[in-house]
């Protein structure tokens, strides 16, 4: 992993289009800028973690649903 | 029309059109495969199956989330949405995942949170991440609807009916 030190206002850039931003440090939390071409969906890690939870539950069905009335 | 033979431990031996395969590139959230079979065991049926091509073992129930939630309305950023568009018309159809790992009817979720988009004219879908922070990635399935106020909304996606014997 690469491990890059930045300030406030300062940015990396990854590739030829994404920037993230540092907009702004309070206590421990880091506001980010993410400017990412339009086909480049940006979110948020946990929500991704939970969802993947959420999928590989689901797959573990019953082999046969109960009837609905 | 070719058709695509394989096999499925929940449903037995299945045969479908290839034009019904639903085409996930990228395969759903945290699990791969990217051909898929969707799957009712009743012409009405309210929780369907997305049955893996690829592994035998791998289905997932499903509901097209307005049988449950009338007024589910996601929101999905343009980028999400590029990979399925096709002209200016972009028609898709929605399914959520439903969780009945519980086995208990009453305790079933449904993941708002994570809609399937899929574009019912090329058949090729996405799990996308829905930012209306309203909706939960285990919202309860009965959260809207009482079971005995259950309309059912059809998937207008090709569909293979394996009625149970």
């Amino acid at each position: 992993m690469l491990v890059i030190s930045r300030r406030a206002n300062e940015q990396i850039r990854i590739g030829d289009q994404i920037t993230v931003r540092v907009l702004g440090i309070v206590g421990n939390q880091v506001r980010l800028g993410i400017e990412a071409p339009r086909d480049v969906p940006v979110h948020r890690e946990e929500v991704f973690a939970t969802i993947r939870e959420e999928n590989r539950q689901a797959a573990r069905a019953p082999r046969k649903l109960p009837d609905l009335p | 029309m070719s058709t695509i033979a394989f096999e499925s431990e929940r449903f037995g031996p299945i045969e479908v059109d290839a034009g019904a395969l639903l085409q996930f590139d990228e395969g759903l959230i945290g699990i791969p495969g990217r051909d898929w079979v969707l799957i009712a065991q009743r012409a009405d049926a309210a929780i369907l199956w997305l049955q893996s091509v690829e592994d035998p073992a791998l289905a997932l129930p499903v509901a097209v989330p307005e049988t449950f939630y009338p007024d589910y309305a996601p929101v999905v950023d343009d980028a999400t949405l590029m990979p399925l568009a096709q002209g200016d018309e972009l028609p898709l159809e929605i399914l959520c995942v439903v969780n009945a790992s519980s086995g208990d009817l009453e305790r079933f979720t449904i993941n708002l949170r994570a809609p399937l988009l899929i574009n019912p004219i090329t058949g090729h879908g996405l799990q996308a991440i829905n930012d209306a922070d309203e909706y939960a990635v285990a919202a309860p399935l009965w959260g809207a609807v009482e079971i005995s106020r259950l309309r059912i909304t059809p998937p207008q996606l090709p569909t293979v009916l394996l009625e149970e014997s």
